[in-house]
């Protein structure tokens, strides 16, 4: 490999805080240049790694390091680390952590002040940072204040000011609108396109790295077990599922198609439409796919001209009218910032409207004592480290049924039975803090259902998970949802949209400009477009062979082969 | 609306525009001004003119809600602290405690003039940190020539005081949503859902200290380190004679109180 940057050498690294080994060994090189892309489930150490990357680990981080990590020549060991990040930038997976100032505008020159940038330069750089992160109109705000997925940006175009030789990030674009992500993506490939700068990518989004990483490298255990460009790399579609890695949607149709051959399975939509163009399918074929979305149960949550303004003047939602019945799985989506979470947090009662009448159950939510509703609705924080207070995974299933007053038995058989819902009986004793952050989110979940709500309200359930743990969130939503319950699931994941929701609420600045059947807004590619949303790989791919929606792979397989796959999930 | 530390604020508030040199002045200022004086019609009158200025200065009260309750626990424990454990000689002695200590018309007074030095304290200190964002702080010291190292350290103590306010807010939320009720009658029950609330709230510290310690190394903040400015904060003609007259205020008060007795308590020194 000519003109190494990185060379990560039998790196092991062991925290004092642990007793096993996090890295194991992990051996690679990175050109000058390259776009490398980190993939794995989570847990496997990969932020760890990153961490290795910038010198923080050894420098900053106590534990215990094996082998060495070469940037630019430089050993992370034994090189001052100011001097190392003058070279490497990093985006953290959390955005609110990041931010030390307290206008966005700031927060982007900030790293530039600190490394003496002239004031003019520092203007230009903020500026260019900031439309190519859509955030321009944002740069007066308060950070902290902001959507989940515009702090994402603000991070982003931190560090995209800055410029440096290596950008790492780590899982940088989880919270981000499916277009966003690709201009986020779009931005890195130019960045490296003018400025020669390598980068190095944490994602889940397989799709994402397919289409713009040069390599992609399988952290699993400690150890990077699978590396190469990503046309090699998702060759092997059950081997990376099994490490839980899902491959990009057209990626796994081909796969499941039988009497293909597998030497050139597409990765991207455009690989995947140049292969249906040598194939004759789909002529005999007339699918139809049947709705999803129910118009029976009585409406529970009704929103009538629903307005709310913030403290600092913005209007989040503006005339939202809105009816969700019961028994009903609903995926409220739109753009970062278009007031998801804002409609969600007056449905369970946090927020009052400013205008307008929201109402529960026949109840005003202006009048109601939400820790009463809290036991018709639960909600699920985004974060669940804001929602997690006890001592214990039982104690914190207990907590609201000792708010009520019920007795020990009861409490502990409630507790039991949810705990095995979400796949955690065993770890009743352990405190909250020392679960993995899906563990901790699914106990978020338990604690919601323990109090045995008639509605569930999710708030991004999939931020920062693998596509398996979100996959079994979203199984486990599901079955809530057949069991009688009714689900709303705010998300940008609009694979696990289309394969789980039935009915779509698509807000855009505060409004609610489509409500419908998944499958009629997800075969409406100008009005997601039009909320910087993407429809599934799969749909998109469909819609080249026939004028109907599909929502999943399998649907895909039928349309192609009249129904015929393998490998089913 | 600009956001300040704890507030929104309208950004055409004069009192947001001022220099953030002038801000911290103006706020050690108050305080100097509120220890030195002991007369209590000119602290009634200083009071007044602070009160007055939060309508000036667009500073919507309402939203500082709890630092109103806040202040008048404080003048309730003041007042308590001189009616109930003092020993100030006056001309009528109204009550005497089984303790020994007792009520006179000079403690009144005493206790008024007490309460009101704390009230100017602590509204002038408001209305100063309601205006203030961390550029104030930083550019503030900064140009105090204190290193930007310190000064930066200084603001992040606001920060993060305000990050834990919001992030009690998120908790006490979600614990509301699991059937707390925080308005409880009894006060043991009370307490408890407020130290329960403090295990998360650690947590989150503990992390945030870390994780943002790694983002200002990241980001390439570091002691003793040259840097540039985004701003250029000097002093106008106008910032200067406000600087002035703020100084000249805290010499006046001190020479006309030490050389002049003028601003002092009626009859002091007690000679008890």
């Amino acid at each position: 490999m000519d003109d190494v940057i990185i060379r990560v050498e039998n790196l092991w690294w062991k925290y004092n805080t642990g007793r096993e080994w996090v890295l194991k060994g992990v051996d690679f090189r990175v050109a000058k240049g390259e776009i490398v892309g980190i993939v794995g489930p989570s847990g496997v150490g990969k932020t760890t790694l990153c961490l290795c990357l910038t010198g923080l680990i050894p420098r900053e981080v106590r534990g215990t390091i094996k082998g060495r990590v070469l940037i630019n020549g430089m050993d992370t060991l034994t090189t001052p680390l100011s001097e190392v990040i003058k070279k490497v930038g990093i985006v953290f997976q959390d955005p609110e952590t990041q931010f030390v100032t307290m206008r966005v505008l700031d927060e982007v020159a900030f790293p530039l002040e600190n490394f003496g940038f002239p004031r003019d330069e520092i203007l230009k750089r903020v500026e260019e940072a900031l439309r190519v992160t859509r955030m321009t109109e944002y740069s007066d705000k308060y950070p902290f204040e902001l959507s989940g997925g515009q702090k994402q940006r603000i991070a982003i175009a931190s560090m995209l000011a800055r410029r440096p030789e290596i950008l790492i990030l780590d899982e940088p674009t989880s919270d981000l609108d499916p277009l966003g992500k690709q201009e986020i993506f779009s931005v890195l490939s130019e960045l490296r396109r003018r400025y020669g700068v390598t980068l190095i990518i944490v994602e889940h989004d397989t799709e994402k790295l397919a289409r713009f990483a040069d390599r992609i490298l399988l952290l699993y255990d400690g150890r990077i077990i699978e590396q190469g460009p990503p046309r090699e790399f998702f060759r092997d579609v059950p081997f990376l599922m099994e490490k839980g890695v899902y491959p990009p949607q057209v990626t796994e149709v081909f796969y499941r198609l039988n009497g293909l051959n597998r030497e050139f399975l597409p990765t991207t939509l455009e690989e995947a439409f140049k292969i249906l163009d040598t194939l004759s399918v789909g002529d005999s074929l007339s699918p139809s796919f049947p709705r999803k979305g129910r118009q029976s149960g009585e409406p529970i949550i009704v929103m009538e001209e629903v307005e709310y303004v913030y403290p600092d003047g913005t209007k989040a939602l503006k005339g939202v009218n809105l009816k969700i019945r019961e028994g009903e799985f609903v995926a409220i989506i739109g753009q970062n910032g278009s007031g998801k979470t804002t409609l969600i947090k007056h449905i369970v009662g946090l927020l009052k409207p400013t205008k307008g009448i929201v109402k529960v159950f026949g109840m005003d939510t202006k009048h109601i004592d939400i820790s009463k509703l809290a036991w018709k609705i639960g909600y699920v924080y985004q974060c669940p480290d804001h929602q997690l207070f006890c001592t214990s995974v039982y104690e914190e299933c207990a907590y609201a049924l000792r708010n009520a007053g019920m007795s020990e038995e009861e409490i502990r058989e409630r507790v039991g039975r949810v705990l095995g819902i979400v796949g955690l009986s065993g770890l009743e004793d352990v405190p909250p803090y020392f679960l993995s952050k899906g563990q901790r989110q699914r106990l978020a979940v338990a604690a919601v259902l323990a109090m045995e709500p008639e509605v569930i309200v999710v708030d991004e359930p999939t931020t920062g998970q693998d596509f398996v743990q979100s996959k079994g969130i979203m199984d486990l939503l599901k079955k809530l949802n057949e069991s009688g319950r009714t689900i709303i699931v705010v998300t940008h994941n609009m694979r696990l949209v289309a394969e789980y929701a039935e009915r779509v609420v698509v807000l855009k600045e505060g409004r609610v400009i489509a409500d419908g059947d998944v499958r009629d807004v997800m075969g409406d590619f100008e009005l997601l477009r039009s909320t910087f949303l993407n429809p599934p790989q799969v749909t998109v791919l469909a819609r080249k062979l026939v004028p109907v929606t599909v929502l999943t792979v399998e649907e895909m397989c039928r349309i192609i082969m009249g129904g015929v796959c393998v490998g089913e999930r | 609306m600009s956001r300040t530390f704890f507030i929104y604020i309208e950004e055409k508030s004069p009192l947001l525009k001022l220099h953030p040199l002038l801000k911290i002045i103006s706020l050690l200022a108050i305080n100097l001004l509120a220890w030195i004086i002991d007369s209590l019609t000119a602290l009634l009158c200083a009071i007044i003119a602070v009160f007055l200025s939060f309508k000036f200065f667009k500073i919507p009260l309402a939203r500082i809600g709890r630092f109103i309750v806040f202040a008048v626990l404080i003048v309730q424990a003041v007042m308590l602290s001189y009616l109930l454990g003092s020993t100030i000689p006056g001309n009528i002695v109204y009550y005497r405690f089984p303790w020994g200590t007792y009520i006179s018309d000079m403690t009144l007074i005493y206790a008024f003039t007490m309460t009101a030095k704390f009230l100017l304290m602590l509204w002038g200190s408001t209305l100063l940190l309601a205006v203030m964002r961390d550029i104030d702080i930083v550019y503030g010291l900064v140009s105090m020539r204190l290193p930007y190292y310190l000064a930066f350290t200084v603001n992040l103590a606001f920060r993060l005081s305000t990050v834990f306010m919001e992030d009690y807010a998120k908790v006490r939320d979600a614990m509301i949503l699991r059937g707390t009720n925080f308005s409880e009658k009894s006060l043991v029950q009370r307490a408890r859902n407020y130290v329960r609330l403090g295990t998360p709230l650690m947590v989150l510290a503990i992390r945030r200290m870390f994780e943002m310690t790694n983002a200002l190394i990241i980001k390439g903040f570091e002691p003793g380190r040259s840097r540039t400015y985004l701003y250029d904060f000097s002093l106008t003609i106008k910032d200067k004679v406000i600087l002035l007259l703020l100084v000249a205020a805290v010499v006046l008060a001190f020479l006309l109180k030490t050389f002049y007795g003028l601003l002092t308590f009626p009859g002091w020194p007690f000679n008890g």
